[in-house]
């Protein structure tokens, strides 16, 4: 089937050619190009905005056959997804005289992928008939992934330098060079004897920086008595993939409901703009759409089984490629009219030499899926057993079975435990290998070698490989009274060749194993809604509730023991404001001078570098996400505890200001992610502890004091992808931090102390409160402590119906500057030492080879090689250091803000007895550290429910 | 499948025996070399068995189990996926793993980013 070729692929290739001023024709022609241009032009990823390719169709097709008795809902969940670190293998250095090649083994440097995820939805009926779903999906994610493979001594490395033991420091170059391939293509290399040896592949891994993909859907269902429609949409979004969705579907119960039948469709559109800096193309834009179509039946097989039968068909077109993915070709130097042929033939083996193009795929892929689900109650245990087994296949040769058995176990007092186990194999898709093979002829008027055309589609991407996986995990789940369930699961995953199904699975260079572990809150509110709903009056509910602004935390404590409550607060920050210095603007080429201090400056004239240069990245806006969970219990009625776990999310955009540019480096700034970039981070952050303690109570007045401590569960060792220009890059290394408040906790332990009042008469109602954070520790895991924090806040309130009111607050706060700093020079990126035994040595001036001292140490030697070392350590720092948020003095400072409030207690209805507050921050003095971006305000908004 | 429904004995067994099923299904000789004709091939070959099975299976649901007897089918561990968030979750991490996982992966979107 003669497909066209990829538009991008073929753009890049066209303009590598039109850049060597060779005809634009689409195929890879290497005609004229030295080798080194050709391995320097093809793979340079840059990995800042990594995505894999799997695409997950966000179809949200309509899965549950059964009658929906779904009560309404609020849940959050969070997840932590974690991969075992992979063998980084060994490579090949030449050896210092160029003679031979040294076979190092690589140092596993980077980190393996992680992912944060949170998650919030709430079903709410909204009639009797008609329900409201909506999801908000939070990720980020960081880590090594692999982006090409090659056969493993095809790599070359670079050494960097010793680390402090004195061992080499080595890294990989991204590019592969030479291989031997035998008849069938095996890769062969030689050793330290100079022997051919059969080589094995490896994936070659790049680290990315952290990555953010948010998700909002929802979902309306209307239901009749024996039948429901629903109709739902939503939008993913992340820096270079966009997708957008909705969906269709439908049920209907018959035969005494005992038959249930159930279709949807669902249509997805995603748009890809990726940067992805290859081979002449700087950012892919592409499109892509699927269409998801299912029918399923669910049969009540008898009093204690159900079965549910399923098919679907996917339809996919458009860009399914991964931009960032590679694969590695060589060309067999085997073509008698070449001049070395005679010297690279051994045997069977022939030299091949290598080069990198992006991956392609087809335009189209249609997928069909056959699945079956057995229900099984398991009388004598109370337990059921679920078997899943389901079948796909699709046009590209990827066939896949999976098969599931979970148990789930009622242990009574509302505890459940499920254990699981899965295991999935699928077959390779047809235009799937490690690595591939070009056709070519000897040209003896070019050099050297003129390439047939590449294959249409090729991908050395793993998933696409044969392989089986084998998962297990245990869920275990407690139902506490009033309508809360909390539900916390891990899995193990390992991804293996040798399980694949029948065998013929990839070599072990791609296994990988992961875990999973999740935790989510569910509150029912149904069951919870009941007791409040008959149990107390509107009026008791205020009573609950004071009118404290959404932005004040702690302000209020549980009325009596026994009394729960959970809330959920939100807090978005924005700073897109004035660059400032103290309480005064300062234009950008003030900010760009001063506020990056022992920047490195290399003077054109002087040919030397200086360490009083400019930043060379500016921030231009960052907001910042806070999501926080408010899980309070009283044990006594004057104790109010309560757990706040937090998930954060940031994100930055930088620019490099054209002064930059000219002024210092001729290049961008060090991180290699740092300038014209967005910066993004998120997780869990600190997790707060905290009692409040009642210290007067009556009907006017109210104060109490709150112990807290917050623990450092947020990771503060966020880096950057790594990369650094004047060492030609070397992929597999992570980068510098990123910068300090970027970082997702304080990284220490933090005592956090309050006092607050609170007042009411009538409908006014007023409070004050004093809050402090004292860092227990002067530096964390990453070397600094952020500034303590005071604050102060007064306002005061009004209730406009016996429902809504309203607040206005002054807050006044104080934040120190950081202590401490990152540690300078990157601990797996520095310059080689100066070892004393180096310079002690006879002298032999006029070199006959004759000493014409004793030895002794060379001071002035050794002291000239150690200022070379930290010059060129200061260097390497000043480049990971680029802009001003990365100087811990550019930090904190006084604020004043108003703050503008409305809160609302819903008196019935769907929501009655939750509490929406909302809070606006305007900042009004602001009096920064250093220099820092001015800010542009901040908004709060809580959900709160007592029961 | 069960005979106590009072249905006509009908084993699973028996359903694979109705004749439908002897439509004789030619497995081609394995090549390396897949090819689309193979996949028809083997669709037809699935859809005709799924279908069949769905049949199969009506015929022997044609006992009613009353409501008052679903008792068991109704408890909270007998629920098609009595772990929906949890499922949505290790579905997008299937999804971004495997190549097939796609198809069943309902609930998620944009691309599988790890």
């Amino acid at each position: 089937m003669a497909m066209p070729r990829k538009g991008a692929v073929v753009a890049a290739i066209k303009k590598l050619n039109r850049h060597y001023g060779r005809n634009d024709e689409d195929c890879f022609d290497l005609t004229g190009f030295s080798k080194s241009e050709v391995l320097a032009k093809t793979l340079s990823l840059s990995l800042h905005a990594l995505t894999a390719a799997a695409l997950i169709l966000p179809g949200l097709l309509h899965q549950t056959a059964q009658a929906a008795a779904d009560d309404d809902e609020i849940d959050f969940q969070y997840s932590h997804y974690q991969e075992g670190k992979r063998d980084q293998g060994q490579a090949t250095r030449p050896f210092n005289d160029g003679t031979k090649d040294v076979n190092l083994k690589l140092p596993s440097y980077r980190n393996p992928i992680e992912v944060e995820g949170v998650r919030g939805s709430a079903r709410i009926s909204l009639t009797d008939r008609v329900k409201f779903a909506f999801n908000y999906i939070q990720d980020t994610w960081s880590g090594a992934t692999p982006l090409a493979t090659a056969p493993e001594h095809s790599l070359k490395v670079n050494q960097l330098g010793n680390d402090q033991n004195g061992n080499p420091i080595i890294v990989s170059r991204a590019t592969p060079e030479l291989t031997y391939l035998d008849s069938k293509n095996r890769p062969y290399y030689f050793n330290d004897q100079g022997t051919l040896l059969k080589d094995k592949y490896l994936h070659i891994l790049s680290y990315a920086s952290p990555e953010t993909r948010k998700q909002g859907d929802f979902k309306l269902t209307y239901n009749w008595d024996q039948a429901a429609l629903d109709i739902g949409g939503g939008i993913s979004v992340e820096n270079d993939y966009e997708s957008r969705f909705a969906n269709i579907g439908g049920r209907l119960d018959f035969n005494q409901k005992q038959t249930t039948a159930n279709a949807g469709v669902s249509y997805t559109n995603s748009e890809i703009n990726a940067n992805v800096n290859f081979g002449g193309i700087e950012l892919l834009n592409a499109t892509r759409q699927d269409w998801a179509s299912q029918i399923g039946l669910t049969q009540v097989i008898n009093q204690n089984a159900i079965l549910n039968l399923g098919i679907g068909y996917t339809r996919s077109t458009g860009y399914q490629a991964n931009p960032y993915k590679a694969a590695v070709f060589y060309y067999k130097r085997n073509d008698p009219y070449d001049p070395s042929y005679a010297d690279y033939i051994i045997g069977n083996k022939v030299r091949s030499e290598g080069f990198t193009v992006l991956e392609q795929r087809p335009d189209v892929r249609n997928q069909w899926n056959w699945s079956l689900r057995w229900l099984q109650y398991i009388k004598p245990l109370d337990a059921a057993l679920h078997f899943n087994y389901s079948f796909n296949l699709d046009d590209w040769g990827i066939n896949a079975h999976t098969f599931e058995a979970d148990w789930v176990q009622p242990l009574g007092k509302g505890w459940t435990i499920t254990p699981r186990i899965r295991y999935y194999s699928q077959e390779s898709a047809s235009f799937y290998q490690p690595t591939f093979v070009a056709g070519g002829k000897y040209d003896p008027l070019n050099y050297p070698y003129i390439l047939d055309k590449l294959p249409n589609y090729f991908s050395s991407d793993q998933r696409l490989s044969g392989y089986g996986t084998l998962s297990g995990g245990i869920s275990v789940s407690k139902e506490f009274a009033k309508g809360i369930r909390l539900d916390t699961g891990i899995e193990y995953y390992t991804h293996q060749g040798a399980l694949k199904l029948g065998g013929g699975g990839e070599a072990d260079f791609a296994d990988f194993d992961s875990w999973v572990a999740n935790a989510s809150l569910k509150v029912n509110l149904s069951s919870v809604g009941h007791g409040l709903v008959h149990g107390d009056s509107a009026h008791g509910n205020q009573h609950r509730h004071p009118n404290i602004p959404a932005g004040v935390l702690f302000g209020h404590t549980l009325e009596k023991a026994g009394d729960v409550m959970a809330g959920y607060r939100y807090m978005h920050g924005w700073q897109a404001g004035h660059f400032m210095q103290g309480d005064s603007n300062v234009n950008e080429q003030q900010i760009l001078n001063n506020s990056c201090p022992g920047s490195v400056r290399f003077d054109e004239v002087q040919q030397q570098l200086y360490f009083d240069g400019p930043c060379t990245s500016l921030p231009q806006s960052m907001s910042m996400n806070m999501h926080m969970l408010d899980l309070m219990y009283a044990p006594t009625d004057w104790l109010t505890l309560m757990l706040m776990p937090q998930f954060v999310d940031m994100q930055m955009d930088m620019y490099t200001p054209d002064s930059a540019t000219t002024l210092g480096h001729s290049s961008h700034g060090g991180g290699g992610s740092h300038s014209g970039h967005t910066t993004q981070s998120g997780g869990i952050g600190d997790t707060g502890m905290y009692a409040l303690v009642k210290l007067f109570d009556n009907s006017q007045h109210h104060v109490h004091i709150t112990f807290g401590l917050s623990a450092p569960t947020g990771d503060v060792g966020i880096k950057l992808k790594g990369g650094i220009e004047d060492l030609h890059g070397p992929a597999n290394v992570d980068g510098a931090y990123t910068h300090y408040g970027m970082q997702l906790g304080s990284g220490t332990w933090d005592l956090k102390p309050s006092l607050t009042y609170t007042g009411a008469f009538n409908d006014w109602n007023w409070g004050a409160q004093v809050a402090g954070t004292k860092r227990l520790e002067n530096s964390n895991s990453s070397g600094y402590a952020l500034g303590d924090i005071f604050e102060t806040s007064l306002w005061g309130g009004y209730d406009l119906t016996h429902w809504l009111s309203t607040t206005l607050r002054v807050a006044y706060s104080w934040q120190g500057a950081i202590k401490n700093h990152y540690p300078y020079g990157r601990k797996d990126y520095v310059a080689p030492d100066c070892k004393q035994s180096d310079y002690i040595r006879a002298d032999d001036n006029n070199g006959d080879g004759i000493p014409d001292s004793a030895a002794y140490f060379h001071q002035s030697e050794f002291s000239s090689c150690q200022i070379f070392i930290s010059t060129y350590r200061r260097r390497i720092d000043s480049l990971d250091r680029p802009s001003p948020m990365d100087f811990p003095q550019n930090y904190g400072g006084h604020y004043v803000d108003v703050g503008f409030g409305i809160a609302a207690t819903i008196p019935d209805g769907a929501f009655a007895g939750h509490r929406f507050a909302f809070e606006w921050l305007q900042p009004v003095y602001t009096d920064v550290n250093g220099y820092q971006l001015d800010r542009d305000g901040a908004l709060s908004a809580t959900w709160s429910y007592g029961f | 499948m069960d005979s106590r429904l009072g249905c006509p004995v009908r084993t699973k067994s028996d359903a694979w025996n109705t004749g439908y099923l002897a439509i004789p299904i030619k497995r081609r000789p394995k090549t390396t070399i897949k090819t689309l004709t193979r996949h028809e091939m083997r669709l037809i070959e699935l859809t005709t068995k799924v279908l069949l099975t769905v049949t199969a299976i009506w015929l022997t649901a044609c006992a009613p189990v009353q409501p008052w007897e679903r008792g068991n089918l109704a408890k909270p561990q007998m629920a098609l996926d009595p772990y929906p968030l949890q499922s949505a979750l290790r579905a997008h991490n299937y999804g971004s793993r495997e190549a097939a996982a796609g198809g069943n992966a309902t609930q998620g979107g944009g691309c599988g980013c790890y």
